[in-house]
């Protein structure tokens, strides 16, 4: 039984105040993650991808199918699936160490080992020194590494990240994106990873999910050997970055007139 | 590029050579200082503006000679306000400070009352969509009654006096506030819920450690807004209900009696006082919240 398996996931809103149309937003998507793997999900922009990390996350139930974790059918959030949303999602008036303590309080972790537990999360993301400021003294890479400090420190089993780097600069995108695949190396975390970059998804991953545009499916899955040499320049990291790129729908934002 | 550079900038780099830095960070002395001056500056500017317009209107109003009666100038005016103040001069019975005391106790009692009310149903308002959705309709009616209509229903529940000003200001303060608030709550960013939730935060442990601190400054506009509205209607309110005391009270026996000066004077005071009570009292705790809220940045 995987850890998480979704099957005949599908979403749909509503397009009008009436309710007399509905959009299919994701549409009839089996994916079955086993414990430890690192799942890229990468498509086009409005494809789905942020849809399913809600429904795995609990944030939202699907209109049809069923999300189930551990055999369990997902009834709402909780602290195994931690999520690292896209935008800041600390708490400005606590301090780094507070707002990583206010997750521990909240999942209801031991009280004494509390600021112990969050200190060496902290440490483990670089940002021990950085335990007494406001996150609005941070910038947005250590904003984000707070937010991974966070699960960390819940030991959540499952990391949901949706495009948590995007909003980053080159630079400082490249280092957490090596900082996090080392993390992984070592903790064997299960990690659910978007991004719409085909270079992060082939740098990070253990398999590669390609969505259609709108409404979004899953059109082509690609497993990645650990050992594969990943490096932007390597042969194999080029042809497997071509593949999904020749198979990647344009977006639907781009200016082409429709076929 | 030094010419743009701004004040603040130029008081730091006075500091950088001697300064103790620390980490990046540099010890400044005199720029919160500076900045009190600066805002005194901007208030005096502000007030003497309004003075000006006032004294030529009232000198050209005099000088046309279009009423027997004279329009007060602000010379007049501060010179009766200060035989109020300082040499004890009776304003119908009672000195000034009797009246600005009843004054003042009505508004705090009521606004106390409304700000309470005003909270608690904004909040669960804010907080439940579904109860959101069937409260503010009849909050927004509610709203859309002008304080002096509750006139009828004051004096048919209170009778004549302190109770019915009471209850006027109540109703409109109340309904104020509640709508604020519950704007408010309703602004916080979902993420931040999301992640308390993720985390398997209860719900009453994310409306009092998410929603109400993210909304604090909110609130505490809300808290300005409806105190601004409280303390109009209090005057409007004592003119009409027959308190026998207080400051709205003593401008319609003004009018009674033509004494226009008195009621310049009395409109001055209920000027400083509203000026103080949001600038000094309310401004400063938003302040603090704000810093608290980390939302502003550098100080």
């Amino acid at each position: 039984m995987a850890l998480i398996e979704l099957s005949h996931a599908t979403k749909a809103y509503w397009t009008d105040r009436s309710k007399r149309r509905a959009r299919i937003v994701l549409d009839d998507v089996d994916l079955a993650i086993e414990e430890g793997e690192f799942v890229c999900l990468i498509g086009p922009s409005g494809c789905g991808k942020t849809v399913t990390l809600n429904l795995i996350a609990g944030f939202e139930q699907p209109t049809r199918g069923s999300v189930r974790y551990r055999g369990r059918e997902v009834a709402g959030p909780g602290p195994e699936r931690g999520v690292v949303f896209q935008e800041y999602s600390l708490l400005p008036w606590l301090t780094v160490l507070e707002n990583v303590v206010f997750a521990l309080d909240s999942c209801g972790a031991p009280r004494a080992a509390r600021r112990d537990t969050a200190l060496s999360a902290l440490r483990a993301v670089g940002l021990a020194e950085f335990a007494d400021q406001r996150p609005n003294l941070l910038s947005g890479g250590m904003k984000q590494r707070v937010a991974i400090a966070r699960l960390l420190a819940m030991d959540s089993d499952v990391f949901l990240m949706d495009e948590p780097f995007s909003a980053l600069d080159e630079q400082t995108r490249a280092a957490l994106d090596a900082s996090l695949f080392h993390l992984w190396r070592e903790r064997r975390k299960t990690v659910v990873f978007i991004t719409h970059n085909i270079s992060e998804a082939v740098l990070l991953a253990s398999r590669i999910v390609l969505y259609s545009g709108t409404p979004g499916s899953i059109i082509g899955q690609w497993r990645v050997p650990e050992d594969l040499p990943r490096d932007a320049g390597s042969p194999e990291a080029r042809r497997l970055h071509a593949e999904i790129r020749d198979l990647m729908p344009a977006s639907a934002c781009s200016f082409a007139e429709d076929a | 590029m030094r010419a743009h550079a701004s004040a603040d900038d130029r008081l730091i780099e006075r500091h950088l050579d001697g300064g103790c830095t620390d980490g990046g960070f540099v010890d400044v002395r005199g720029g919160r200082a500076r900045d009190r001056a600066k805002t005194f500056g901007s208030i005096v500017a502000g007030l003497t503006v309004v003075l000006a317009i006032w004294g030529l209107f009232a000198l050209f109003f005099n000088g046309t000679g279009a009423s027997a009666l004279r329009f007060p100038t602000p010379v007049e005016t501060f010179a009766r306000l200060s035989e109020y103040l300082f040499e004890g001069r009776s304003l119908y019975g009672q000195s000034i400070y009797a009246h600005v005391g009843a004054s003042v106790q009505r508004l705090l009692v009521a606004f106390s009352l409304a700000a309470a009310f005003g909270i608690v149903l904004g909040s669960v308002l804010g907080y439940f969509t579904r109860i959101y959705a069937i409260g503010m309709a009849p909050v927004s009616i509610f709203q859309m009654i002008p304080g002096l209509a509750w006139l009828p229903i004051a004096i048919l529940l209170f009778g004549l006096g302190d109770e019915s000003a009471v209850f006027i200001i109540f109703a409109v303060s109340s309904m104020v506030i509640t709508v604020d608030v519950a704007g408010g709550i309703r602004m916080v960013p979902a993420v931040l819920v999301r992640a308390a939730k993720m985390a398997g935060a209860s719900g009453p442990a994310i409306f009092l450690k998410v929603l109400v601190p993210q909304a604090s400054v909110s609130i505490i506009n809300a808290l300005r807004v409806g105190m601004s509205s409280a303390w109009r209607v209090l005057i409007a309110a004592e003119m009409v209900v027959g308190t026998g005391i207080g400051l709205g009270y003593s401008i319609e026996l003004t009018r009674d009696l033509l004494d226009y000066v008195g009621a310049f004077a009395c409109i001055a005071v209920i000027c400083v006082i509203g000026l103080a009570i949001d600038r000094v009292v309310l401004a400063t705790f938003e302040k603090a919240i704000r810093h608290r809220l980390g939302l502003e940045e550098g100080y």
